[in-house]
């Protein structure tokens, strides 16, 4: 058995098949540097004073740059371990500072890379925006070098963050003959990205996240098939990508987001396995031809709500996760039957920021039958409506029957009672849903009270006249409908003056 | 010796004071050390673990018994009806519980994590030495870590310059 071989190798873990532990991190290149002796090749209880250098090696590895290259003052091993080993080179103005010098931080980093091995690096993340003055060419020149120098088989994680408007070329050739082929996790803000075949392969790419990033469609479209395991791909203010397409052998790619890409046009995705979609920007062309997989859809844009009630039943229709924000709704937007369904949807958020006939939002339910949770806000407060709430006859609600909301558990409505409508629908609910247990009507913009947000500073920006107003219109035309099954919590303002 | 009791594989493992302890083979298993040995059939009889005293080695496997998922000895099958978050979060508390000890028993774990890799363990035991270090003076580093300055004083100046911006 395996035990004499054990009792053989009392520090670095060999196992029988010759593959190490997390811990043998020793295995490149010696370093050019003094070699302590540790090893004595004899067997001996730990005596729990000092701990071998591979141990402490490890620990070193774990600690922040600034305290790793505190450690290195200790003693040699421990420069030896930071010079030749340290794995996760992190340089923002937190872990190096900053100074009056505009070059202080490039240089700083420069002269760290300088004495650094270049072995064994899994992490490299700069942030050069506190660089007040570092021109592109400039960052360039450094980027290129230091690039160079840590993006090696190994590497695992590399994130650049360049400055606003000095967007940097990124050194595609420094990913080429197999150097990047060990990155997961690529992240690029503000920088020139132009990938051409010759860039290589990303094989090991789980996660890529471009930040106002100047990249085209076709740039990407040359990128992406490489990246074969890639999971998550994350799009910020891309502003020259005109064409999404996601091609159908990103099998593992679950999660896409898109967000601020002004001028993109279409997104066509043939990735098969999409389970939850973001995206923020101006109504595009949505050609999601193979996203039966799509569980959960989170959306801002413009004039949203009738296109998600007609068009996404059709285009997604296992959805079960649905959040909208529509902007600028038109004058009293107004929802009508949609001929298909949202079978599995069971949670539906939907803030409007315009206007809306809320009591239309009944064939949005409608088309949800196993919904559990809505949610909605209207955070435009129509004050000439509450009044004539509080002056007319509570009989006078307009109705539409026929709709049944049997799943329904929790609804909660933020903003109450921002129009007629909102009262509308609330008493519908109420009429309609059997299983309701709570429903929850906030008079402020937000479900929560500012006691339970623990936040020193109230966010309510309700006058208290308001919360007056929107109280009495829930006695007068809610409590009476809310059935003993049902809880009633009603959030109102909290007694902090305003700011 | 590996035994069944209850319908769960025992596996006995040997400290090298003599001392013998019987765990889950769930438990063991912890260990990926102890994992691939079971693995590769080497676990007929007890497992001798040299250089951890009985002491460590009990401490060890209390660790493992507290950390082995859901169906564990200590009953942590409560996992369904508990939400991951409050398990986390017990489980958080349970470990800084648990580091308490002085820095001759840390250093044994560490050793003992380390040799038995057990991540969970080493990255506990790693992180709450690098806690205690972090805002000391390099003298007070040193004499934690019974470590002797071996720099020549140009040496030590000329590094202490390199990283001076650590120091600020």
């Amino acid at each position: 058995m395996g035990q004499l071989d054990l009792m053989q190798q009392e520090r670095q873990i060999q196992i029988r098949d010759g593959s190490t532990s997390s811990l043998a991190i020793r295995n490149g290149p010696p370093c050019q540097e003094d070699d302590d002796n540790y090893h004595d090749g004899k067997i001996r209880e730990y005596s729990g004073t000092v701990l071998p250098e591979d141990i402490w090696c490890h620990i070193h590895s774990l600690m922040t740059p600034r305290d790793a290259a505190r450690a290195a003052c200790v003693s040699r091993a421990f420069r030896r371990s930071w010079r030749c080993y340290y794995p996760n080179l992190i340089f923002n103005s937190q872990t190096i500072g900053l100074s009056r010098d505009d070059m202080y931080f490039t240089h700083k980093v420069d002269q760290i890379l300088e004495q650094h091995s270049g072995i064994g690096v899994k992490t490299f993340e700069i942030d050069c925006s506190c660089c007040d003055k570092l021109k592109a060419y400039e960052a360039y020149e450094y980027l290129h070098r230091w690039l160079q120098k840590v993006v090696t088989l190994g590497i695992e994680k590399l994130t650049l963050v360049m400055r606003e408007k000095e967007a940097v070329y990124f050194p595609c050739p420094v990913l080429s003959n197999g150097n990047g082929s060990s990155i997961w996790y690529l992240h690029l803000v503000n920088c020139v990205f132009h990938p051409t075949v010759s860039l290589g392969c990303l094989g090991n790419l789980t996660v890529l996240h471009l930040e106002s990033v100047r990249i085209t469609g076709c740039e990407l479209g040359c990128l992406l098939p490489s990246c074969v395991v890639l999971e998550q791909l994350k799009l910020r203010r891309c502003y020259q990508i005109t064409f999404l397409k996601i091609p159908s052998r990103l099998q593992r790619l679950s999660y896409l987001q898109v967000l601020e890409c002004h001028r993109l046009q279409t997104i066509e995705n043939k990735a098969p396995n999409i389970n939850s979609f973001h995206f923020i920007g101006d109504r595009v062309e949505f050609l999601l031809g193979e996203s039966l997989r799509l569980k959960k859809l989170d959306v801002l844009c413009y004039l949203f709500l009738r296109y998600a009630l007609d068009e996404l039943p059709s285009i997604v229709p296992n959805l079960e996760t649905l959040s909208i924000h529509s902007w600028c709704e038109v004058v009293n937007t107004t929802l009508t039957l949609s001929p298909s369904k949202f079978l599995y949807l069971k949670y539906l958020s939907i803030y409007i920021n315009g206007s809306c006939d809320c009591l239309s939002l009944v064939y949005f339910l409608g088309a949800a039958p196993s919904l559990e949770t809505f949610k909605l806000r209207v955070p435009i407060q129509l004050l000439q409506s509450i009044d004539e709430l509080l002056s007319e006859d509570p009989s006078h609600l307009r109705q539409i029957p026929g709709y049944r909301h049997d799943k329904l558990r929790r609804v909660s409505i933020c903003r109450f009672p921002s129009s007629k409508s909102v009262v509308e629908l609330t008493s519908h609910i109420l009429e309609n849903s059997a299983s309701l247990e709570c429903l929850t009507l906030s008079t402020t913009n937000d479900s929560f009270r500012c006691s339970d947000d623990r936040s020193a500073k109230c966010s309510c920006s309700i006058g208290p006249m308001e919360a007056h107003k929107a109280a009495l219109v829930i006695e007068r035309y809610i409590r009476g409908k809310v059935p003993s099954t049902v809880q009633l919590d009603v959030v109102e303002p909290c007694m902090q003056p305003l700011p | 010796m590996a035994t069944r009791e209850a319908g769960k594989k025992m596996i006995m493992l040997k400290s090298p004071d003599g001392m013998e302890f019987e765990v889950e083979e769930a438990v063991a298993m912890e260990s990926q050390t102890i994992r691939k040995m079971i693995e590769d059939d080497c676990a007929d009889t007890a497992i001798l673990i040299p250089n951890i005293n009985s002491k460590i080695l009990s401490r060890v496997i209390e660790y493992c018994n507290k950390h082995v998922p859901t169906t564990g000895a200590t009953g942590a099958a409560a996992s369904d009806t508990v939400a991951p978050a409050a398990l986390a979060e017990d489980l958080k508390i349970w470990d800084a519980e648990f580091i308490k000890v002085n820095r001759a028993t840390r250093f044994d774990l560490i050793q003992a994590a380390s040799y038995l890799n057990i991540k969970g363990l080493l990255d506990l035991t790693s992180q709450t030495t690098i806690d205690t270090i972090s805002d000391n003076s390099l003298e007070e580093i040193r004499s934690f870590l019974s470590t002797k300055n071996d720099y020549l004083p140009e040496e030590e100046q000329t590094i202490r310059r390199e990283n001076q911006w650590a120091f600020q």
